[in-house]
């Protein structure tokens, strides 16, 4: 008589497994059919050329230069306020209800729908930022009020800050306590200990938090629909107060707003393959240096 | 020990050293204290700026709605007697009344006619259609996965398994969406004839994707904080894993596993760019599965783009977004409370 239990447990562990298994295949797949779609249309002239008129040709020259233009601006606003804010977390407050509170907006600000962001950037960077800005120089017509590069890329460096505050925070952690009380000890003051003990060794952290977040910020398209995102500038011009094409929204337009969708979906599937290895790149490049600096500690 | 310390007493390199007089010391003790107070304040400013923000994101997208309520003009325009000819006394002093009973005494979205009607029970429906579906298979899905990454998966399949979730996390939406507009619509068609291609279901299974990985590392974080030595002691006691897992785990987690639900549902419902490209984009008040939906993010990513600022419709989209941070804030506010209710240290 076997026993029941052991049925149960087989059962139990096959379901669980299947399940696991149903997403790695499923993933593998994805990967899979945008590789082998992609790969014959991606030329070195689909990366250097702008696209043509109907976007039924051409490449996507524009498209790349937008999108690495905000992010590294997004990066320029996210990561130097996410360390800041994460060192005060862990090194200067003392974790009373200011701490929580402020922990719990971090929190809060990562589980905001990026949809939401956009709303943010269109009423406050749009309008308040930019009207206030053309209120302050002067300016009759509209200069600042416009939905242009500089605010995407703002909006874009909120949606980031809880990636660079988390980031930073688990490097942080990892600075051994000892270390902080022996440079209070010879008599640092608690900002030199920031400075020449904690933020050497939390600059890894940092780093983590800079590449997952360009990985996050290149494949977000929803916060930026409305704040300077265009639907076709053949050229780039790389002004600040311009709009400019992305690489998500350019997919999202040929596959549901271009006029011969059949026709453009090999282009669809390099564009993608750009993508994706734009934001698979920098995501395992992060998650391996995240893992890093976990093994770094456990030693 | 015992050794005396060596004291360097040749007076050749005392010299070299400068000699610090009790004024000067006074100035750098002075100066670094300084730094120390502007350097700390400044970080005390930009934490400050992360509940700024919080609170700013709720409260300048929701002053773009108050519009709806202060403004006659948008008043009128939401009105559903605004056209009739025999209701002028009636226009001039369209009341809140008539604002609310648009948006809830209704059941259409039409907002570009000339009596619009911004009826929120299409997009809630639809939310609620494409969010149950994706919920149900991220949760069942996520779960499951993550006790065979806990239990039962095999060490080296166990480390691949969980990389190529964190592949699937950082993927971007708007490839999910274009693969479920282009793939996964046409399967699903093929294998089920349904009558439309793009519906709730697809949608909602598309959508899953954005939250299995989510809902997979909550609960390993789950597993991770459980005491080990109560896992070691019922495994020394002859328990098989699956009743380690409904005995032990379960009943000690349950708050921490529903924390974890609702955070998925909160990814679930204010996903954009999959719900736009895969849903079929139909307000329509209908509780069918398999038929075309529209979540309340979506409207605002398909409309805000083209709608003129400051106008009535504009306002509602704020609305919307407004709904949507409420929404946010509530369930992360009760997904904390839980996770902190259930914690024993």
């Amino acid at each position: 008589m076997i026993d029941k239990r052991i049925i149960i447990e087989r059962l139990f562990s096959l379901v669980t497994s299947f399940f696991a298994m149903c997403v790695v295949v499923l993933t593998t797949f994805i990967i899979g059919l945008v590789l082998i779609n992609g790969l014959d249309k991606l030329t070195w002239d689909f990366l250097t050329l702008p696209p043509t008129g109907t976007m039924d040709g051409g490449g996507i020259l524009p498209i790349i230069e937008g999108t690495v233009m905000l992010v590294l601006l997004m990066s320029l606003i996210s990561v130097p306020f996410g360390t800041a804010i994460a060192l005060y977390l862990n090194e200067v407050s003392s974790k009373g209800a200011v701490y929580n509170y402020t922990m719990s907006s971090v929190r809060t600000l990562a589980a905001v729908p990026s949809i939401v962001y956009g709303l943010f950037g269109l009423a406050f960077f749009v309008n308040i930022m930019g009207g206030g800005l053309d209120f302050l120089f002067g300016y009759e017509e509209r200069v600042f009020r416009e939905r242009c590069l500089l605010w995407a890329a703002m909006t874009m460096g909120v949606l980031t800050l809880p990636i660079n505050i988390i980031a930073v925070t688990e490097a942080l952690k990892m600075v051994p306590q000892e270390q902080r009380h022996a440079g209070l000890c010879f008599g640092y003051t608690s900002w030199e200990v920031i400075k020449w003990i904690v933020f050497p060794q939390a600059k890894g952290g940092i780093l983590t938090g800079l590449v997952l977040s360009v990985s996050r910020g290149a494949g977000e398209v929803a916060p930026i629909l409305f704040v300077g995102v265009a639907y076709f500038i053949p050229n780039f011009s790389g002004e600040l107060l311009d709009q400019f094409m992305y690489l998500g929204y350019h997919l999202y337009v040929l596959a549901t707003q271009s006029p011969n969708v059949d026709e453009t979906l090999p282009i669809q599937y390099s564009t993608t393959l750009v993508l994706l290895m734009l934001t698979f790149g920098f995501n395992s490049v992060g998650q391996y240096m995240r893992w890093k600096n976990r093994k770094k500690l456990q030693r | 020990m015992n050794e005396p310390i060596e004291t360097d007493d040749s007076g050749v390199e005392n010299h070299s050293v400068p000699v610090i007089t009790h004024e000067k010391q006074k100035v750098v003790y002075f100066s670094r204290r300084l730094k120390n107070v502007s350097a700390l304040s400044l970080l005390f400013i930009s934490g400050a700026i992360t509940v700024l923000i919080t609170l700013g994101i709720f409260i300048f997208v929701f002053k773009e709605t108050t519009p709806l309520i202060l403004h006659a003009e948008q008043r009128n325009d939401m009105s559903l007697y605004h056209n009739t000819e025999e209701n002028d006394e009636f226009e001039r002093t369209a009341s809140i009344f008539l604002v609310l009973d648009n948006i809830f005494g209704q059941s259409r979205w039409q907002p570009v006619d000339d009596a619009p009607l911004f009826s929120i029970w299409p997009l809630a429906v639809g939310t609620l259609k494409i969010t149950t579906v994706a919920l149900v298979e991220a949760t069942v899905v996520g779960f499951f996965s993550a006790i065979a990454i806990a239990f039962y998966l095999p060490r080296q399949l166990r480390y691949t398994t969980k990389v190529v979730f964190e592949l699937l996390a950082g993927m971007p939406t708007v490839v999910l969406g274009f693969l479920g507009l282009m793939v996964f619509a046409t399967y699903f068609q093929s294998i089920f004839g349904t009558t439309y291609r793009l519906n709730a279901f697809v949608c909602g299974s598309v959508l899953s994707l954005t939250a299995i990985p989510i809902i997979t590392t909550l609960f390993e974080e789950i597993y991770a904080g459980f005491p080990k030595d109560q896992i070691y002691s019922a495994k020394c006691s002859g328990l098989y894993d699956y009743q380690i897992i409904t005995y032990l785990i379960l009943p000690a987690t349950w708050g921490k596993v529903f924390a974890a639900v609702l955070l998925g549902f909160g990814r679930c419902f204010g996903e954009t760019m999959v719900v736009l490209m895969v849903s079929g984009n139909a307000a329509v008040l209908d509780l069918s599965l398999v038929s075309g939906a529209r979540t309340m993010a979506a409207t605002i990513g398909s409309e805000m783009a083209e709608v003129v600022v400051g106008d009535t419709h504009y306002s509602m989209l704020f609305l919307l977004g407004t709904l949507l941070i409420v929404a946010t804030y509530l369930i992360n506010f009760f997904s904390q409370l839980l996770i902190r209710k259930w914690t024993y240290d």
